[in-house]
């Protein structure tokens, strides 16, 4: 008996076990085989992650390898809100003066929310952004925090599910996700020219969304190509804290950082340009004032500015009018400093010379019904050069009437009016220069004298700067180079001709009668340098608002360029409707500024001296030579 | 009587009790080896973490110097400074600037050893005067 007993007892158990080793091969064949796909992907999905890595932005620099913007790795702190509970407001009150938010919105943030999926189950939120940009000292703090929080006096009294759940939340319930910082070390300096930058939405880890740095102004957004770099991958696996196993690791493509980008502004003379337009804009009131200066011989441009200006680093404390580069954008009439073109293609096609006469009518000249006056003083009979020198309207506009329309647009168009200058910067305007099929009968003595054509501050520059260059016509350069992270240079952009506008004979008796502007002669004396001669062109031009000009609203501009005889630098300085208290001509207002920059630049640029001080400035009078 | 030896019973048997310490060896030394190298793994695994912290670490703090030094360097702050620590300081005038002409090379007498870096202590002593 008590053996059969034993048998039994035997079967029972071998039944017994043989019924658990089949639940157990079941569930083995229904989970390895049955459920194996859902199971690998849900597994896959828990471990495996496809982290994006984002490059490094690049740096911008200066000439002399200043940095004028980089990139600040900083991180972007979300919360895992479904960890929170009921504490949400206590983590809240903590967090909130060390990330400086309202602490409402942040318990608002941090509280657990539900949501039904398309597959009607209900789910909790478990990734909320918090806050963007936060800095490595910022996360330190707020860490230091998380580790510290006081959920209660004595925590060892609860329970041990209570203390597991407090220690979560400290551990587990903030996350960061890698973002940079666009930072501008100069602040406003050259801001026009940087630009600035925005965030675009991008996928990071398996489909979670982040932010990239794109450009949307200025040099960050043309050179954005070679600014933002290349993405890289990795493709690996992580523990339940999300912390990566290094281990597991199966691809690791490096991102290749973006280049860095070396601009021809020099940093110390935009500082001067910009220092200089701060008083100069104190002084007069004005809409706006900008500044450009360029080296001739290379269409470099060495400084550009506007004011108003904005801060890049704080882009939304400036208004859409502060960051506009109003010297590519803004379209006026140039005033007299146009009278360079008309006298420079009437001498370049023996039309006229320098030492040739010409009547202007006690400053009243009627032609086509309509009268025609100067605005400085009513002359009788002068030369050419001291039409220039003096800025009569009637000498100028007799010379674009012996010049003729065809050949004085042609002049205009081969001098860059009414086309882009090909500057690498967004938003440039091309002008309006008419066809003369379009122009009335008045044009023809309108035209010599700035009016009834409208151009960019840059495109006078860059027209001046030609004569000053002997003729020939550059197109402006703002990258020097690129380079890569190690400072191999990878392009370099020449100085490019654009095309020779007057011969280099016409173009020295220019600077003939240009010197003769900034003597006791001419309109331009305010602009005479101690240690060197100058050559400009004073220009005030009446503005325009629905097609007619309005009374006491100028545009007044010095164009200038110095040494003479050797540029070094040309600068432009347009304000537009100065305080009509202090003056409103070109050469009362800007030629001044132009005198301070240009001799503050000198310095610091170590130009060679010309004439030392107190030495009178000999200006060639170019009709005596003839 | 080699033979009759060789089929006594209580002979041991060297070359059966070999095989098998062998291949207890071989596969003892396996699974050893083979739990080394997950270790080496893993420690290799955390030692390349700590080293990529680590040089991440290092690339922040040069691109916050970097970035410090490009502040202290803006003449903005360089003209706040001056102002601030009202050191009077000015650009030179340029009738204040000595500028040197560069000399071509004086031609050594047969023998002497003058060194050519010498031209610049002349240049220098030349501004002395």
């Amino acid at each position: 008996m008590r053996h059969s007993g034993q048998i039994r007892a035997l079967w029972f158990l071998t039944g017994c076990l043989g019924i658990g080793f089949g639940l157990l091969g079941y569930r083995l064949v229904d989970l390895q085989v049955l459920r194996h796909d859902t199971l690998a992907l849900e597994s896959s999905r828990n471990t495996e992650r496809r982290i994006v890595r984002l490059p490094r932005r690049g740096n911008i620099l200066d000439i002399k390898g200043n940095l004028l913007a980089t990139s600040k790795p900083v991180r972007t702190v979300c919360a895992d809100p479904s960890i929170m509970g009921t504490n949400y407001w206590l983590v809240a009150r903590q967090l909130a003066p060390i990330m400086r938010l309202d602490e409402n919105a942040l318990a608002g943030k941090l509280q657990p929310r539900w949501f039904v999926d398309e597959k009607g189950r209900t789910n909790v939120d478990k990734f909320v952004v918090l806050k963007r940009k936060v800095d490595d000292e910022e996360w330190m703090a707020i860490t230091n925090t998380m580790e510290h929080l006081v959920f209660c006096p004595d925590e060892k009294l609860l329970s041990k599910t209570r203390q597991r759940a407090f220690n979560q939340i400290r551990r587990q319930s903030l996350i960061t996700q890698e973002d940079q910082l666009r930072v501008y070390p100069n602040g406003s300096l050259a801001a026009h020219v940087l630009g600035y930058v925005g965030t675009e939405e991008t996928t990071l880890t398996n489909g979670a969304v982040g932010f990239q740095i794109k450009g949307r102004d200025g040099i960050e957004l043309t050179l954005n190509s070679f600014l933002e770099g290349v993405r890289g991958w990795r493709q690996t696996e992580t523990d339940h804290l999300d912390r990566e196993l290094v281990a597991y690791r199966e691809q690791d493509v490096t991102p290749r950082n973006g280049y860095t980008a070396v601009l021809t502004i020099d940093a110390g003379v935009q500082h001067i340009v910009e220092s200089e337009l701060t008083s100069a804009w104190e002084e007069h009131n004005p809409i706006s004032v900008a500044c450009t200066v360029i080296r001739p011989a290379t269409g470099e441009i060495v400084a550009m500015a506007n004011l108003p200006t904005f801060d890049p680093n704080n882009l939304a404390a400036s208004s859409p009018e502060a960051r506009r580069n109003r010297i590519i954008s803004d379209i006026a009439e140039p005033g007299s400093t146009f009278k360079i073109v008309v006298v420079s293609a009437a001498l370049n096609e023996n039309v006229s010379r320098l030492s040739d006469l010409v009547d202007c009518e006690r400053g009243i000249f009627q032609y086509a019904g309509l009268t025609l006056h100067d605005a400085h003083e009513k002359y009788g009979i002068l030369s050419v050069q001291d039409v220039v020198a003096k800025s009569s309207n009637v000498g100028a506009a007799k010379i674009g009437i012996k010049l003729g329309a065809e050949r004085l647009e042609e002049y205009m168009r081969r001098f860059g009016f009414g086309e882009s200058t090909g500057i690498v910067l967004p938003g440039e305007v091309r002008g309006i220069v008419h066809p003369v099929s379009r122009w009335s009968k008045i044009e023809i003595t309108r035209i010599p004298m700035g009016q009834g054509v409208a151009t960019t501050p840059l495109q006078m520059c860059l027209a001046m700067s030609a004569i000053a260059n002997k003729g020939v016509l550059m197109r402006p350069r703002l990258v020097d180079q690129v380079q890569d992270l190690d400072g191999r240079v990878l392009v370099t952009y020449p100085p490019q001709v654009a095309r020779r506008v007057v011969s280099e004979a016409v173009a020295q008796q220019m600077v003939a009668a240009l010197k003769a502007v900034v003597s006791t002669n001419g309109t331009g004396l305010s602009a005479q340098m101690d240690y060197y001669t100058v050559a400009g062109k004073t220009g005030t031009a009446q503005k325009a608002a629905g097609g007619k000009y309005v009374s006491g609203k100028f545009f007044s501009s010095f164009i200038g360029f110095f040494p003479a005889d050797n540029p070094e630098l040309c600068i432009s300085v347009v304000f537009d409707e100065p305080d009509m208290k202090k003056g409103h001509y070109g050469g009362a207002i800007a030629a001044p500024i132009f005198r301070r920059i240009a001799e503050r630049s000198a310095n610091y640029l170590a130009i060679p001296v010309e004439v030392m001080r107190n030495q009178t400035l000999a200006v060639t009078n170019h009709a005596e030579a003839d | 009587m080699a033979r009759n030896h060789k089929y006594q019973p209580a002979t041991l048997r060297f070359g059966p009790a070999i095989k098998a310490a062998l291949l207890c060896i071989f596969f003892g030394g396996a699974g050893i080896g083979y739990v080394w190298q997950k270790t080496q793994i893993q420690h290799l695994a955390d030692q390349q973490k700590r080293l990529e912290s680590r040089f991440e670490e290092l690339h922040r703090q040069n691109d916050k110097l970097m970035r410090a030094v490009a502040v202290l360097c803006s003449p903005r702050e360089l003209d706040e400074r001056v102002k601030k620590m009202n050191l009077g300081l000015v650009p030179p005038q340029p009738d204040q600037i000595v500028r040197l002409r560069e000399v071509a090379e004086p031609q050594a007498h047969p023998g002497s050893n003058i060194d050519p870096r010498s031209r610049e202590m002349v240049q220098m002593y030349a501004i002395h005067k």
